[in-house]
C-alpha cells in the first residue's frame, strides 16, 4: 500500500464501513426471503465451524492457566488464595473467554473466508454467479455470515468452559487450590448468570463484525493472487481492531447488570 | 518490489561473497533431512538465524523496521489503549464487589501490565498485523515465482527477504511494547479517574513491580519478536500455487504465531514465576 493522503484513508475508511453495512443489509435480506442456500450453510458449519474446535481449545487452554499464574501475586498478597475461582471466572466470562475467541476465529475463520471469497473474486467466478442468475447474497454470503456468527457464539461458550478447567487445573498445580474450592468461589454468588450472558452478548457482536469484515474485503479482493493476500492481511487486522472497539462499547454500554 | 530494488538487491548479495561461501542451504545432516513439518521449520531458522547472524543489508532492514515498526504503531497504541481501559473497568467493578476500596487497583494493574499484559496483547495484534503482511508477501513472491528469480540472481531468498524481516521485529518489537504499554497506563489511569475517581497520583503506583516481573515481560517481547517473524515467514515459503495458496498461507501464518504467543507466554510465566516467585 502506497501512502496515502489523509482525505483518501478517511473515504477508504468510510468505504469499508458502508461495504460491510450493505453486505449484512443484503444478507439479511436474502435470509429473510428464504434464499439463504442451506446446503452452503451446512458445508460452511462443517468448515469454518468444526475445524476451529481445535485451535479454540487449546487457546482456551493455555489461557486459562496465563490468567491463574498472572494472578498468583495478587492473591498471595491478600493471602486470597480461595477466590481464585471468583478471579479467573469474572475475566474468562466477561472479556478472555469473548477476546480471545474472536481473536482467534479472525484469525482461522475470517482469513479463510476472505482468502475463499477473494479467490472468487479476483477469478471473476462471483460475476459468473450472476450470470448463471444466482444471488451471492444468497448463496455466498448469508450462509457464510450466519456460519460465523454461530461458530463463534458457540466457540466462546466452549472456550469459556475449557479455560476455566485449564485455570481449575493450573491453581490445582500451581497453588494447590482444590477444585472444589476453586468451584465454590465461582459459583458463591459474587458471579451470577449476567456475568455470562455479558460474555455471549460480545460473542454475538464479535461475530457478526468478523464476518461481514471479512466478507467484505473477500468481495472486494482484486489484483491476482497478491490481491488476496493482501485482501486477507487487511481483513484481519481490520477485525481485530473491531474486535477491541466493540468489547469497550459493549462493556460501557452493558453495565445495568454489572 | 519494484524493478530497481531487486536488482539493487542482487547485485549486493553478488558483491559480497562469492557463490561458494553463501550459506544457502547447510550441510545435509540426516536428522533434517527427515520430512515433516517440525523439520522443515527447525531448518528454515536454523537457516535463517545463521544468515540473520552473518549480514543483512542495511536498506532492507531500514524499509522493514518502517514497515513492522511505524506501520503497526497507530494500531497498537489503539487497541492497547482499549484493552487498558476496559481491564481497569472491569477490574473496578469486580473490586468494588468485594472491598469497597479501589486503591490498590491501579498498583495491581501496572504489575499486571509490566508482567504480561504489554507483551502478550502486542505480540498477539503483532501476530495479526505483522504476520499477515509477512505471509502474504513472500507467498504472493511465490507463487509469481520471484523466490526462484531470485535465486537465479544468486540472492538467497532467506538473506534478502527474510532475515532482514527478522532482525527488524527483534528490534522493533520490545519498542513497540514499551510504547503500546505507556498508552495502556495512560488510558488505564483515565479510566480509573474518570468511572471510579481514583487520583492519578495513588493509580501510577509502581511498588508492586520487581525485578523478576520486568524480566518476565522484557523476555517474553524479545521471544515474541523473534517467533512471529520466524513462523509467518515459514509459512509464505510453503505456500501453495494458486490464489486460495496465498489466502491459506496468511490464514496459517496468523493461528501459528497467535498459537504461539499464546503458548510461549504460558511457558515464560510459569518459568518467570518458579524463578522469582
Amino acid at each position: 500500500m502506497a501512502p496515502r493522503s489523509f482525505r483518501h484513508s478517511i473515504a477508504h475508511v468510510l468505504e469499508g464501513i458502508g461495504s460491510q453495512g450493505l453486505i449484512l443489509a443484503q444478507a439479511l435480506r436474502a435470509t429473510a426471503a428464504g434464499k439463504l442456500d442451506s446446503f452452503e450453510f451446512r458445508r460452511s458449519i462443517v468448515r469454518l465451524g468444526l475445524h476451529s474446535i481445535p485451535v479454540i481449545f487449546s487457546t482456551a487452554l493455555f489461557v486459562g492457566g496465563i490468567m491463574v499464574v498472572q494472578s498468583v501475586p495478587l492473591l498471595q498478597r491478600f493471602g486470597a488464595e480461595s477466590l481464585l475461582g471468583w478471579g479467573a471466572g469474572f475475566g474468562i466470562l466477561r472479556e478472555i473467554g469473548p477476546i480471545l475467541t474472536g481473536l482467534m476465529i479472525s484469525g482461522r475463520v475470517g482469513a479463510n473466508n476472505t482468502a475463499e471469497l477473494g479467490t472468487l473474486a479476483v477469478t471473476n467466478q462471483i460475476d459468473g454467479l450472476r450470470a448463471l442468475a444466482i444471488d451471492p447474497a444468497g448463496y455466498l454470503m448469508a450462509p457464510r455470515i450466519l456460519a460465523i456468527v454461530v461458530t463463534n457464539t458457540l466457540g466462546t461458550l466452549l472456550s469459556m468452559a475449557v479455560a476455566l478447567f485449564g485455570a481449575a487445573l493450573s491453581g490445582l498445580l500451581l497453588l494447590g487450590v482444590s477444585p472444589d474450592l476453586f468451584w465454590n468461589s465461582l459459583t458463591g454468588g459474587l458471579l451470577d448468570i449476567f456475568d455470562v450472558t455479558h460474555g455471549l452478548i460480545k460473542a454475538v457482536v464479535f461475530g457478526l463484525a468478523i464476518a461481514t469484515c471479512s466478507t467484505s474485503f473477500g468481495m472486494r479482493a482484486e489484483g491476482g493472487a497478491p490481491g488476496v493476500g493482501r485482501a486477507v492481511s487487511s481483513s484481519v487486522v481490520v477485525s481485530a481492531l473491531l474486535i477491541f472497539l466493540l468489547d469497550a462499547l459493549v462493556s460501557f454500554a452493558d453495565r445495568g447488570n454489572s | 518490489m519494484t524493478e530497481t530494488e531487486r536488482d539493487g538487491g542482487a547485485r549486493a548479495g553478488l558483491g559480497t561473497t562469492p557463490p561458494s561461501l553463501r550459506p544457502s542451504l547447510p550441510p545435509a545432516l540426516p536428522g533434517m533431512m527427515a520430512p515433516g513439518p517440525l523439520s522443515a521449520r527447525s531448518l528454515s531458522t536454523a537457516q535463517t538465524l545463521a544468515s540473520a547472524a552473518r549480514r543483512v543489508e542495511m536498506t532492507e532492514l531500514i524499509k522493514q523496521i518502517n514497515e513492522i515498526g511505524l506501520r503497526s504503531l497507530l494500531f497498537l497504541c489503539v487497541t492497547l489503549g482499549f484493552v487498558g481501559a476496559i481491564l481497569v473497568y472491569q477490574a473496578g467493578i469486580q473490586a468494588l464487589r468485594i472491598v469497597p476500596d479501589t486503591s490498590t487497583v491501579g498498583a495491581s494493574y501496572l504489575e499486571l501490565l509490566v508482567r504480561d499484559l504489554a507483551a502478550s496483547v502486542t505480540g498477539l495484534m503483532l501476530s495479526t498485523r505483522v504476520g499477515a503482511a509477512i505471509a502474504a508477501e513472500i507467498g504472493s513472491m511465490k507463487v509469481t515465482d520471484q523466490l526462484d528469480a531470485l535465486r537465479l540472481c544468486q540472492t538467497d531468498p532467506i538473506d534478502y527477504l527474510i532475515a532482514p524481516k527478522i532482525l527488524a521485529s527483534f528490534i522493533v518489537t520490545p519498542l513497540l511494547t514499551l510504547i503500546a504499554g505507556i498508552v495502556a497506563t495512560f488510558t488505564g489511569a483515565l479510566t480509573g479517574y474518570f468511572s471510579f475517581g481514583i487520583n492519578p497520583s495513588v493509580f501510577l503506583d509502581p511498588k508492586y513491580i520487581d525485578v523478576g516481573d520486568l524480566l518476565t515481560g522484557i523476555s517474553k517481547a524479545v521471544v515474541f519478536g523473534l517467533v512471529i517473524p520466524i513462523i509467518s515467514s515459514r509459512a509464505g515459503l510453503r505456500t501453495k500455487t494458486g490464489a486460495e495458496g496465498v489466502g491459506d498461507a496468511t490464514t496459517s501464518a496468523v493461528v501459528g504465531s497467535s498459537l504461539a504467543v499464546i503458548v510461549l507466554g504460558f511457558m515464560i510465566g510459569v518459568a518467570g514465576q518458579l524463578s522469582f516467585g
